[in-house]
């Protein structure tokens, strides 16, 4: 059976030839076999659709959010 | 063939073997990656990764198989200053062990990244080559989505917490850029998303600003096709906006400079 289609697949395809997607998104999206709903959250170019899409796509993916801690004991001086 | 680190090499010219080069992969995927980005990826013999989007995590995996995340060293409580600390001494013991290791951050690898900078510093104290590659960073995608140029005005970027901590005098005459604004408040890493107490940066920016003061919540947007999320609140409102994760807030000039014509003398420029 072949896997479902995955919004995720589809973006980082397109991530590495933006200019081939962009010259025809619709023939894109029409040949990606992603479903007329994945196709519609695309289509929005909603960051948060999109964003929620993809968390759901790949829930057990390591991220983390935040890099860099305002206060640090002892105190944290720069040296430049 | 010439190593990267070419130039780079320390005295201890015996140690051959470990090396470190911190990357920025950008705010969006892929794109944002310059070759010089990919090939230090794809030539380590490991990379270390953390990002905020799962597709770039699959991303890194695909240049380099032996890519594996930092994140695992996150616990719920801890605070984020000893996890970043921990980050910095499992990327050094893998140098230790002569590997040429590539550790990649999100967005620009020294912009609000504590293991970035640090990584390199020991790694070099200790006779390391190490170096640090520039990424795009979410206030550069800032600038180029809200038409804003930083010169123009002058520009003060502070991390949220530290600005209340710390107390920084704010410049209404010039562009106020506050980071991580969604944790503020927040030294651990939350388990769920943090509701930062809004109201007590609203105090602070109100001895600067008037409460009807515009000012702008952005989210770069992280894959091609997504625009940015922008979003205007004045002052007054901003206790109550839904803050992301993702978000900087941007406090645009209340007030024009004042021009100082003693200065431009003692220049030698002509008045106005």
């Amino acid at each position: 059976m072949e896997p479902e289609p995955k919004i995720g697949e589809f973006l980082i395809r397109i991530s590495e030839d933006p200019d081939a997607f962009f010259r025809d998104p619709e023939k894109a999206l029409a040949e990606s076999g992603l479903t007329p709903e994945q196709q519609d959250i695309i289509r929005s170019g909603d960051i948060r659709r999109i964003q929620e899409a993809v968390r759901a796509e790949y829930p057990d993916r390591d991220l983390f959010f935040i890099t860099w801690a305002p206060v640090k004991w002892p105190v944290h001086i720069v040296d430049y | 063939m010439a190593s990267p680190h070419s130039g780079l090499l320390s005295e201890r010219s015996a140690r051959s073997a470990g090396s470190l080069t911190v990357v920025g992969t950008g705010i969006q995927l892929a794109v944002h990656a310059t070759p010089q980005i990919r090939s230090a990826l794809e030539a380590a013999d490991e990379v270390l990764y953390l990002v905020t989007d799962p597709l770039t995590t699959m991303w890194i995996e695909r240049l380099n198989p032996e890519a594996r995340s930092l994140a695992h060293l996150y616990e719920p409580g801890k605070k984020r200053s000893e996890t970043y600390a921990a980050m910095v001494e499992e990327i050094l013991d893998r140098v230790r062990g002569g590997r040429e290791v590539c550790v990649a951050f999100y967005g620009h690898p020294g912009v609000f990244v504590d293991p970035g900078h640090e990584a390199v510093r020991r790694a070099r104290l200790e006779g390391f080559p190490a170096r640090m590659l520039p990424g795009i960073s979410a206030e550069d995608c800032l600038f180029a989505d809200l038409g804003i140029d930083p010169a123009d005005a002058g520009c003060q970027s502070y991390e949220a917490t530290a600005l209340l901590v710390y107390g920084y005098a704010v410049e209404p005459a010039a562009l106020l850029v506050l980071w991580q604004v969604g944790f503020l408040g927040e030294l651990t890493t939350p388990t769920s998303a943090p509701r930062p107490p809004l109201a007590l940066l609203v105090e602070y920016l109100e001895r600067f600003y008037p409460k009807d003061h515009g000012v702008i919540i952005y989210e770069a947007s992280s894959y091609v096709i997504c625009q940015p999320l922008i979003r205007r609140f004045s002052l007054a409102e901003l206790a109550e906006a839904e803050m992301r994760p993702m978000a900087t807030m941007v406090v645009p000039p209340r007030t024009r400079p004042s021009l100082d014509l003693t200065a431009l003398d003692r220049l030698g420029l002509p008045r106005p």
